[in-house]
């Protein structure tokens, strides 16, 4: 068993008209024994800027807060918010600045650019090599299950309201399908207006 | 060990606290014998040597005395640059007239872009023009020319350069100008607070184009920079200044900047200005900093005439 599947979880970001999405699982096991359900693996980073940490829980912590610490230094010494495709390129250094003993994360980002209010996400693997998507990217334990379900219910120019609910019923119907994650889910819709965050009601086994 | 310097023009004394240096164990030994650790230490030798080359050998003033005690690992490494009594920094006030003295630069800021020239004068009619380059490019979006002395502005701009490349491979993204000048004005502060080093001696004008538009800085030897809408260094850098305060407009466009800035330089310029000696780069809304070629500067030189 890989380490990334230790602790098991999901993470989805999914590209809208004007707005984008990004949403979790809640499980945190230790392999197959389930011992939490209030872990959300999606963390603000700034109004309009998210990041979904799937993997091993400890670096996905970790992780979090070494993004929270340099983003605050980045706000502090330029005065302004960090763009999406900046913090993208940060987290990928940082990732891979530990190539030969990396954090055990598979990191999205998901934002809205602040010039155009256009969508932005990307994914990458634990040593950050980046993929840029124009629809949406997947981690986690049932990356697998997300991206079939993803390519099937996936539209372009998605509204916020239809984007949700194309976004949940992708994570919702993944989840059931694999033993690692699960136990609830949060959704994010970030829209010029504002961030909707949403918690849903799922399968609990 | 340490050594102090007593107030009141007394003559110097050095003063052991704990180990005496390997070479002057022998002084030791001829004058008082007093209970001193023998320790030879490889790093008093070479303070011992400097001692005696500045004629300030113990004469047998030896003991366990324990008065005035600085650090013994930075002998070295005092700054040059300490403060007066009068609390000025000479050091940079002689780095900032070593600046002065050097060939006018200036820089105007348009409302479409940024322009900075430069004198390019040559000591020797045989020197090649062509080999000699005042104006620099830092990034994609950020150029550099200096007043003062040319050998420390390589030193800069190669350090600006791989700062700026260094934020470019951690963000993607080219250095903003404001970012650029305030880490080049640190390195210049640096070297007026760090040991065996001395201050740069020149001024630098930083052109660049970002998010917040163009922008044009002065960063003098002491570190401390400036946001300019146009402005002058080096030798003449008055009576430049006096010339542009009457010529800038806040509507002036980047074209008529560039004219603007051959006829401040005209002012001071002894003898006839030609494309090969002077200097101009300029950076527009494309955020592409580029040094004009001579036929470039020929042009603007003809309309001017």
């Amino acid at each position: 068993m890989s380490i990334l599947e230790y602790n098991g979880g999901a993470v989805v970001a999914m590209v809208g008209k004007n707005c984008v999405a990004i949403a979790s699982d809640l499980r945190y096991g230790v392999q197959a024994q389930t011992v939490a359900c209030n872990f959300p693996k999606v963390h603000k980073m700034s109004d309009r800027l998210f990041v979904g940490l799937s993997g091993l829980a400890t670096d996905i912590q970790t992780l979090e807060q070494l993004l929270r610490f340099r983003l605050n230094l980045y706000k502090l010494r330029e005065e302004r918010d960090i763009k999406p495709e900046t913090f993208s390129a940060l987290l990928s250094h940082i990732l891979y600045e530990k190539r030969f003993g990396p954090y055990f994360v598979e990191p999205l980002v998901a934002g809205l650019r602040a010039e155009d209010n256009t969508p932005f996400i990307s994914g990458m693997d634990l040593i950050g090599a980046p993929v840029f998507a124009k629809d949406f990217v997947v981690a986690g334990t049932c990356a697998a299950n997300l991206y079939g379900l993803c390519e099937s219910f996936f539209k372009p120019d998605l509204e916020p309201e239809q984007l949700f609910e194309v976004l949940s019923q992708s994570l919702l119907a993944s989840v059931d399908r694999d033993a690692l994650s699960g136990w609830g889910a949060v959704v994010h819709v970030i829209t010029p207006d504002g961030v909707t965050s949403r918690t849903l009601k799922a399968r609990q086994d | 060990m340490s050594k102090s310097v007593q107030p009141g023009g007394q003559a110097p004394r050095v003063v052991f606290k704990k180990n005496p240096p390997a070479p002057l164990l022998h002084l030791l030994h001829l004058g008082t014998t007093v209970g001193v650790a023998l320790c030879p230490c490889q790093d008093f030798r070479s303070e011992s040597v400097w001692t005696e080359k500045e004629g300030r050998a113990p004469e047998g003033r030896t003991g366990t005395d324990t008065e005035t005690v600085m650090s013994g690992d930075s002998a070295y490494s005092f700054s040059l640059t300490t403060f007066s009594r009068t609390g000025k920094l000479l050091q940079i006030e002689y780095a900032l007239s070593a600046a002065q003295q050097g060939k006018t630069s200036l820089g105007i800021r348009a409302t479409n872009g940024v322009v900075i020239a430069t004198e390019k004068k040559l000591p020797s009619v045989l020197i090649d023009e062509a080999h000699v380059q005042k104006i620099e490019l830092i990034n994609p979006s950020t150029g550099f020319v200096f007043s003062g002395l040319g050998p420390d502005y390589r030193v800069l701009v190669r350090k600006s350069r791989k700062r700026a490349q260094s934020y470019f491979l951690q963000y993607r993204e080219h250095q903003p100008v404001g970012q650029l000048v305030r880490d080049t004005a640190g390195v210049m502060q640096e070297f007026t607070q760090s040991g065996g080093v001395r201050p740069f001696g020149l001024s630098l004008l930083v052109a660049g184009y970002d998010d917040n538009g163009p922008q044009l800085f002065q960063v003098d030897p002491s570190g401390a920079y400036f946001g300019w809408q146009a402005t002058a260094i080096g030798k003449n850098h008055v009576n430049a200044k006096n010339f542009l305060e009457k010529r800038y407009n806040e509507e002036m466009e980047l074209d008529d900047a560039v004219h603007t800035a051959l006829l401040t330089l005209r002012e001071g310029f002894e003898g006839e200005m030609n494309e090969s000696n002077i200097e101009i780069g300029i950076i527009g809304a494309d955020r592409k900093f580029r040094i004009l070629t001579p036929a470039e500067v020929k042009d603007y030189l003809d309309e001017a005439n």
